[in-house]
């Protein structure tokens, strides 16, 4: 047990991290492509001061009329991203990773307040569930890509709560964490949760035909 | 009767008395450490790391090898063959991290975990060595 603990802390690590990396500039790297392909002509369109307004302007909760229509997925949808970078970052146990193997150190949140940020995803997460599963036209378009990148987005959430109130010995939990981490990180590119790469892009593309070819705004 | 209860009173108390004085002396010596508990680190985040110093050199075949942990060096050079028992970690090793000095912290994570990975025994994870059930 400790040796394929040692072995998901380390060598493996490593790979979902450079699997991670690689997978997302290739991703973005064919995407480009396939824009200059199929929208050459659009290309001499995009505008970056139309893009930054509007990724700045979706940034916002409830900035938009889009984020005003439906408040509950609004606040679910902000409530989860906000936690999941602050908890990825700043919770105390991933700062000693960061100090163990590197040597830099930086402030973090109580121990408290992490877990309580992770129960607020894990909430998010079953609001997301419900709204798939109750939700008429949402549940028409889903499909089991929704499912898989939902259940990979939660698993570390769930594993890394388990394991700082050390459920069962601990280790085994632990364990599990790291490899829902991990899982993630080699998803993000391959999966629905590539959205992490492409949202920019999907703002810039529509901001730069609404802003500058229709000069209107897109939120 | 009465001067009988009185007499056992007085034993008891007396044998009380006895067991305080003559009882564990304070916990300071290395042989009788359980817990690494730094006051430098304090208040800390986790409970302290369990650390049986006797019983865990001899499992780990340490004995004899006090220099592992008890280094001694400068400047980021360790001194070969100088070793520093009875040196506590935290007068040389600070809080936040020297120029060529790692922090404390750091220091103890790393030589804990880096032997335990190199020997493939002994905990890496959190909970291995901090744990909540022994606060």
């Amino acid at each position: 047990m400790n040796a394929f603990y040692n072995f998901a802390t380390g060598p493996l690590a490593w790979a979902a991290f450079a699997v991670f990396i690689g997978g997302s500039v290739y991703r973005i790297w064919s995407m480009i492509q396939l824009a200059k392909q199929k929208e050459a002509a659009f290309i001499s369109y995009m505008s970056l001061p139309h893009a930054l307004r509007s990724i700045v302007r979706w940034l916002i909760p409830f900035g938009t009329l889009g984020w005003k229509e439906n408040p509950s997925i609004t606040l679910a949808t902000f409530l989860f991203h906000i936690c999941l970078f602050v908890l990825l970052i700043f919770t105390p146990a991933h700062e000693v990773l960061w100090s163990y193997a590197f040597g830099f150190t930086f402030p973090v949140i109580p121990e408290v307040l992490a877990d309580t940020l992770t129960l607020v995803v894990i909430g998010a997460c079953c609001f997301f569930v419900h709204r798939r599963l109750t939700n008429i036209q949402v549940r028409y378009v889903t499909t089991g890509k929704d499912w898989l990148a939902l259940g990979i987005a939660t698993a570390p959430f769930i594993t890394g709560f388990l394991a700082s109130q050390q459920f069962a010995d601990g280790q085994i939990m632990t364990l599990l964490h790291v490899l829902c981490g991990e899982a993630m990180l080699v998803a993000i590119p391959f999966t629905r949760l590539s959205h992490a790469l492409f949202q920019p892009l999907t703002r810039a593309y529509i901001a730069s035909e609404f802003g500058a070819v229709r000069h209107v705004q897109d939120w | 009767m009465k001067l009988r209860v009185h007499g056992l009173l007085a034993l008891s108390g007396l044998l009380l008395l006895a067991v305080f004085w003559l009882g564990p002396a304070p916990v300071s010596a290395q042989e009788d450490m359980v817990q690494l508990r730094p006051e430098a680190l304090q208040p800390a985040t986790r409970p302290a790391a369990l650390f049986k110093h006797d019983e865990h050199n001899e499992k780990a075949h340490l004995e004899d090898q006090c220099i592992v942990c008890h280094h001694s060096g400068a400047d980021g050079v360790l001194v070969a063959d100088e070793t520093s028992e009875g040196t506590p970690c935290a007068d040389c090793h600070t809080v936040e991290k020297g120029k060529k000095q790692t922090a404390l912290r750091q220091a103890y994570h790393r030589r804990c975990m880096n032997c335990h990975k190199a020997k493939g025994r002994g905990p890496t994870h959190c909970s291995g060595c901090h744990d909540k059930r022994h606060p």
